[in-house]
Formats: structure tokens, sequence, C-alpha cells
């Protein structure tokens, strides 16, 4: 072995493991019959068990408390945003919705298309309120029972069933929209409005039925 | 690493974005001690040590999709996330050199070999304690490249695959990188305790 060599292989000579049996009895050899490289090997071993000192000195070191204070106030800190924000969008979700259900008794109570009996889509934008019916019975098949079905719509028997309530299946929880319309308009939906000037407008509370159009209707006085 | 262990850690991180302080704390207590020698070896000073380990873990916490299992576990992650944070805070301070092999055309340096007269060590006359204080100020002298193989195999006792997969590295870079590391280390604290010119010769290597 020449001194290169053995320049190329003593970290490893002075660390136990790295070099093979064969490797390690050429070297130590050569640091045997070579001064320069038996100093070598010397400060070599000395670093490395120096390198050793510092490993075991700083291994005993723990992770600085303070830090570990800093981070959990931050996932705390992140944790309560990510709530914040959960609720929020709950609510935003929730707002959403009623909009939804009020454009839809809007389109209901203004009904924009054609073809329905009696309905105009020229009837007036009108005030409206949404409640839900105190029925206390469903509606029953007015074909068969017509003049009964006025006085089981509602506790009062003040609505009065439409035309457009025919052949309509039972319904549990009709929806109440509440309208201000022209009289005549009333009266094109099929309600018995009393004599008066027909642009006068009236303001009526419409059951309203799932597929959105008003098969019972009462005036307000 | 097992699909079991990565869907553990995959689990653990997402309990830690979603606030769960118990799974924080299992992760800080595992790691966090790691991180922090490793910072304090490569940047030489306790605050700085202290904000690479809070930027990591911050990372972790504001970043958990960047951990992926089927590239390495959560230690080596970590790690990764630490070296960044370590090489964005020399380059900061100006203290990021480049390995010599890095830029073209330049050869590697050769080394010196210092021989001294005296057959007695100068080191016998250092306490344990200068001792390790003078590995531990040489160790920082070191080029990044080297010092972090050098911390993470010698001072932290990582097998070669681990450190490898840590840095992103073959194995034989890191076997050759640990060599150069450790001969220059030697070389360093070679020419301070030998207090060199006086009384020393010099040579090439390659007799």
């Amino acid at each position: 072995m020449r001194c290169q060599q053995f320049q190329d292989v003593v970290e490893e000579l002075v660390r136990p493991g790295e070099l093979t049996e064969a490797a390690m009895a050429e070297a130590q050899w050569h640091a045997a019959a070579c001064a320069e490289c038996a100093q070598r090997l010397a400060t070599a071993a000395w670093v490395a068990s120096s390198l050793r000192r510092v490993a075991e000195q700083f291994r005993q070191l723990p992770a600085p408390e303070r830090v570990r204070q800093r981070l959990t106030s931050e996932l705390v800190r992140r944790r309560a945003a990510q709530r914040a924000e959960f609720r929020w969008a709950q609510r935003l979700a929730v707002a959403t919705a009623a909009g939804v259900v009020v454009l839809t008794c809007y389109w209901a109570a203004t009904d924009v298309s054609s073809g329905r009996r009696g309905i105009s889509a020229a009837l007036p934008a009108v005030e409206h309120t949404v409640g839900s019916a105190a029925v206390s019975a469903p509606l029953v098949d007015q074909k068969t029972e017509y003049p009964e079905a006025v006085g089981k719509l509602t506790a009062d028997a003040s609505f009065v069933l439409l035309p457009t309530a025919e052949g309509l299946l039972p319904d549990e929880s009709p929806l109440v929209v509440r309208v201000r319309l022209r009289r005549d308009a009333l009266a094109r939906l099929g309600y018995p409005v009393r004599p008066g000037p027909p642009g006068e407008f009236v303001q009526a509370d419409l059951l309203v039925g799932p597929d959105g159009w008003p098969y019972a209707a009462r005036v307000v006085h | 690493m097992s699909e079991g262990t990565g869907e553990q850690e995959c689990s653990l991180v997402r309990r830690v974005a979603a606030g769960d302080e118990e799974a924080f704390r299992a992760v800080y207590e595992a790691h966090a001690a790691r991180i922090y020698r490793y910072a304090l070896h490569m940047m030489g000073q306790a605050d700085r040590a202290e904000e690479v380990l809070q930027e990591t873990f911050l990372v972790l916490l504001r970043q958990p999709e960047q951990f992926d299992p089927q590239r390495g576990n959560l230690a080596q992650f970590l790690l990764g996330v630490a070296r960044n944070q370590v090489r964005r805070l020399l380059q900061e301070d100006g203290r990021y050199m480049e390995l010599p092999e890095e830029r073209p055309g330049v050869p590697p340096a050769r080394p010196f070999i210092v021989s001294a007269t005296e057959e007695a060590g100068p080191w016998a006359q250092l306490t344990r304690e200068e001792a390790v204080e003078r590995v531990w100020k040489a160790i920082r002298t070191l080029p990044e490249h080297y010092r972090e193989v050098l911390v993470l195999c010698e001072l932290e006792g990582m097998p070669y695959s681990e450190v490898a997969a840590a840095l992103h590295l073959p194995v034989g870079t890191v076997r050759s990188r640990l060599q150069r590391a450790r001969r220059l280390l030697t070389e360093r604290l070679a020419a301070v305790l030998h207090r060199a010119p006086v009384g020393l010769s010099r040579k090439r290597a390659g007799g």
C-alpha cells in the first residue's frame, strides 16, 4: 500500500466496520512502517473520537419548549379559523336555500309561464309572504267531495278551492303565499270575487301545491 | 416504507392539519429534537436553529399536502424541509458556499498533508470540552454539502440509505461526500492543532 492509498482509507480505518478485514490489515501494516501515515492515523482517530463525543453531547439536547408552545398556539389559532370559516359557509348555504325558496314561491305566485288554465302571465308582480298553512286535514279528491273539501282545507274553512285543484293529490303541508293582485286576475283564477272595480288591487292568500300552482285562495280583509 | 406506516403517518399529518393537538404533540416529540440538532450543527447558532425548527413545522401545519408517503417517511420529509430552510438562511446570511466541483471546469482541490515533528499529538493538551468545541467549530467551516452529510451520518448516526433518501441523493454520493467531509475536517483540525507553518513541513498528497 502506498501513502496516497492509505490516505484514502484512513478515515474508514478508524471507524469500526467500514473496511474489510483484509483492507484493515493492509492499512495497519502500512501505518506501522510509515511515520507520516502513522501520524495521519493518530490524527484521524482523534477526530473520529471527538466526533463521537460531540454526538453524545448534543444527543441529550431537547427541542426548545418555547418553539413547541408557539407552534401549538398557531395550531389552535388555525383550528379556530377553520371552524369559523365552516360556520360562515353553513350560514351562507342556509341563506342561499332560503333565497331559493322565496324565489320559487315568487315564481309560483306570479306565474310567468303560460299554458295553465285561467292564469295569465300578465299578473302583476305582487308582494308576497311565505308561511306554512295551518292545515288540520289533508286535501281530498274534490271530484267526488268538492263541496265538502272547502270545509276540510283549513280550520276556519276560509279557503276556496280553485278549478286548478282538480285532480290534485292530498297535500299534507301546503305552502301559503300572500299576494296582492288585481280583482279581475283573482277572478280569472276561479275565485268567486265580489263585484267591484276590475283594476282594484286585493290582498289574498294562495295555497300553492307542489307543482307551484295555487289551488285554493281566500281574500284577506 | 410499508404501506401501513405510510397510511399511519398520512393520518397523523391530516390530524395535525385539522388542529389535533395530541397528533401534533406526537409528531413534535418524535422528530423535533433531531431537526433542532441538525439545524444547530448547520447554523451554529441556537436562535437560527430555532427558526429552522419553527419554520419546518409550520410547513407541516400550513401545507400538509406536501407530505407524500410514496417519496419517503415523515422523518425524511421534515429533514428535507429543514434542509431547505437552512439553505435559505445560509444564503440570506451570505454563508452558502457551493462545492468547488460544482463550478464547471474547476478541478477539486488536492489536499495538503501536514506533518508534525512532535511525536505526541498536540490534541493531548486539550481538555475534553475544548476538543468538543474545536471539532464543532471546525464542522461549521465545512462547505454545506459536506457538513450536512457529516452531521447526519456522524453526529446523528443515520445510515447511508436514510441519509440518501432524506437528501434525495444516491447512496454512493453520500458515501463519497462523507469521505471528503471527514478528510477535510481532519485536515483543518490538524492544521489548527499543529499551528502551521512553524516547525512543520507541507507537501502535496501523492507520496
